[in-house]
Formats: structure tokens, C-alpha cells, sequence
């Protein structure tokens, strides 16, 4: 059984930041699904050769990474946004 | 007063200052009692192993409000002074 | 920039984010806490401003954005530190391990942070700390980098010259 802790807390943090991740499909940078796919097999490595915390006991993968990565994902696709043509206020 | 009677003058003022300084600061750990940091330094590693979170946010957490404030303000006169991108800065239309 | 770079920015200062997440997490164990976890955060933020520029940014930072998220990190502390008055007679008393053994224990099983160690509210304080200094640091290199693009302004410097005569 995991401790409930680290992982509402984290994914909260992760949600918070993902939800400001904007798409901009004209730009010529341009960032698809897979790059997002690469950004979670990354986090699970990263996370496997970090370990738990000291005196944590329940899993080999340190789960606070983990839970971020997800809230990211999570927040970029429930309230991320669309792109919008930027124009400088002259006013 | 000429250039120097005025250094001579704050040369001694100087060296009056430091002998007071370093009489009052001499074998100054023998005269604090420690006291209660006895009481947490025994309590403290019951919370938590970190005595260092533990001092800033559970010993003197009131200080670290008094520092998020100090970071409120530094945010509030930064935008103050440099506006909100709405304001058009000089000149006259 | 070079395009190696621009390919490079978003994906690091993802991973950059959530190494400071874990920062924040582990304040009561491991060398870390809200001040520097969030310190962490604000880098790969800045990271991206420089990278991109203000108007390619792949996060789309505001001004009401970084306000409000400052207020809710302020006011957080302040409630919790209200919380131990109204409960105890101290302030920022800390509800989940009860020195003192004067709170009822339905409040203190509330403030407890579910974990090994049971830390408390040690926790939920570095969670807010990290959210108010996030802000504090993006937001000073938010505003100068606005500011540097009116000062291109032709019109400015011509009216503060008429000004002057």
C-alpha cells in the first residue's frame, strides 16, 4: 500500500504548472504527442534510479516524480489552451 | 580641520571602539544558558529527521511569515515600477 | 537561439520542473523545502523565457496568472498558522504532532500528513513557501522582459525629447 501523501501533493503541483502549456501549431517549433510520450518513459527512469525517500517502504520508483509528470500530462490536456495570434497593444 | 587631524582623530576613535567590541565578545559562550534549545534538540528529531526544516518552519515559523512577506513586497514594487504592460510608459498622446 | 537549443528548452525544463516538485515534497527528510524547491522551479521557468522570447513561449505566463498563485501561496500560510490559534491557544501550532496533548484527535488526524514519518503540517507549509517563491523569482524576469519591448518605441523618445525643450 503506497502512502497518499507525496502523491495528491505532487500531482497537484503538476497540475498547476501543466495547465499553462500552449499549443502553437503555425510556429515552426512545433511539439507533438510523441515528445510528451518521451517526457513520461524519461520520468519513469528517472525515477526508478532515483529510489524512495529515506524510510519509505512501499515502492522501488520514487513516487512524487512520478505523480508530477501525470499532473503535467493532466493539466495540459484538461485546461490547456489553444494558440491565439500574439499582436503587440498599441493603444 | 585639516586632512590629517581628522584620520588621526578617527584612527583613535577606531581603536576604542575595537577594544570594546572584542572586552564585551570574549568568552561570551560561557555566559549564554542555553535553556529550552536543550528541550528541542530532544523533541526535535521526534517530528521529523530534517532539524533544519524543523527549526525554520516549526521553532521560528513565525519569522518565515515575516519572509514571505518580504517576498510580497519585492513582487508588488517590481510590478509597481515597471507596470502591467497596459500603461504606455512616457511621453504624451 | 540555435534551433538545437530550441529543441532542447521545453522537454529539459519539463523534467527541470519536476525535479523541483520532488524537491518540494521531500522538505522534512532530505536536505531541500519550499525555498529551494521553488527557487528550482522558477529556473526552468526562466530557462524557457530566455530560450523563446516572450512571444513563443510554450507557457503561457500572465500577470493575473502570477498574482492570484502568490495569494493563494500567502494566504495558505496565514489560514494554516489561524488554524492552530482557533484550535489551540497558540499560533502555528503544529496540529499534527500535538506536543502538548490539548487538541482533540479528530483535528489532529484532519492535519496529519500521511506518512511514515507523520511530520505534521511541515509539509503543507513547504507546499505554499514553494508556490509564493516560484512566483517571487519568474516575476521579476517576466516584468523586465516586457518592459524591453517598448523601449524600441520611436514615438516615446520623440515625445520625451519635445518634453525637454
Amino acid at each position: 500500500m503506497v502512502y497518499a501523501g507525496p502523491i495528491i501533493l505532487g500531482f497537484l503541483l503538476g497540475f498547476i504548472l501543466g495547465s499553462r502549456i500552449r499549443d502553437n501549431p503555425e510556429s515552426e517549433m512545433n511539439f507533438t504527442t510523441s515528445v510528451y510520450i518521451v517526457f513520461i518513459i524519461v520520468a519513469i527512469v528517472v525515477a526508478y534510479f532515483f529510489g524512495p525517500f529515506p524510510w519509505y517502504t512501499d515502492s522501488p520508483f520514487a513516487n512524487g516524480l512520478i505523480s508530477a509528470a501525470v499532473g503535467i500530462i493532466f493539466g495540459k490536456l484538461i485546461l490547456g489552451r489553444k494558440s491565439i495570434p500574439i499582436e503587440t497593444e498599441e493603444e | 580641520m585639516s586632512e590629517g587631524i581628522r584620520n588621526l582623530i578617527s584612527g583613535f576613535a577606531l581603536l576604542i571602539f575595537a577594544i570594546t567590541i572584542f572586552q564585551s565578545t570574549y568568552l561570551f559562550k560561557q555566559m549564554i544558558y542555553p535553556g529550552i534549545s536543550y528541550l528541542y534538540n530532544w523533541v526535535g528529531p521526534k517530528i521529523a529527521p530534517n532539524m533544519v526544516t524543523l527549526v525554520v518552519f516549526d521553532w521560528r515559523g513565525y519569522d518565515t511569515l515575516g519572509e514571505a512577506l518580504i517576498l510580497v513586497t519585492a513582487v508588488v514594487v517590481v510590478f509597481l515600477l515597471f507596470g502591467r504592460g497596459k500603461v504606455q510608459l512616457g511621453g504624451n498622446k | 537561439m540555435s534551433t538545437i537549443l530550441k529543441l532542447f528548452a521545453f522537454p529539459a525544463s519539463l523534467i527541470i520542473m519536476c525535479y523541483g516538485i520532488l524537491t518540494i515534497l521531500g522538505g522534512h527528510i532530505t536536505p531541500g523545502g519550499g525555498f529551494q524547491g521553488g527557487a528550482i522551479i522558477a529556473g526552468a521557468l526562466i530557462f524557457c523565457f530566455i530560450v523563446y522570447g516572450l512571444k513563443k513561449m510554450p507557457f503561457h505566463i500572465s500577470h493575473d496568472f502570477l498574482a492570484g498563485l502568490e495569494s493563494v501561496g500567502a494566504l495558505g500560510f496565514v489560514f494554516l498558522g489561524l488554524a492552530g490559534l482557533f484550535a489551540s491557544g497558540f499560533f502555528m501550532y503544529n496540529l499534527g504532532v500535538d506536543l502538548y496533548h490539548i487538541v482533540p484527535i479528530d483535528i489532529r488526524n484532519l492535519f496529519d500528513y500521511p506518512d511514515p514519518l507523520h511530520a505534521g503540517i511541515i509539509p503543507y507549509l513547504n507546499f505554499v513557501v514553494g508556490l509564493k517563491v516560484l512566483v517571487g523569482l519568474s516575476a521579476v524576469v517576466y516584468a523586465f522582459l516586457e518592459f524591453k519591448e517598448y523601449n524600441g518605441d520611436e514615438e516615446v523618445e520623440e515625445d520625451k525629447a519635445e518634453e525637454e525643450d
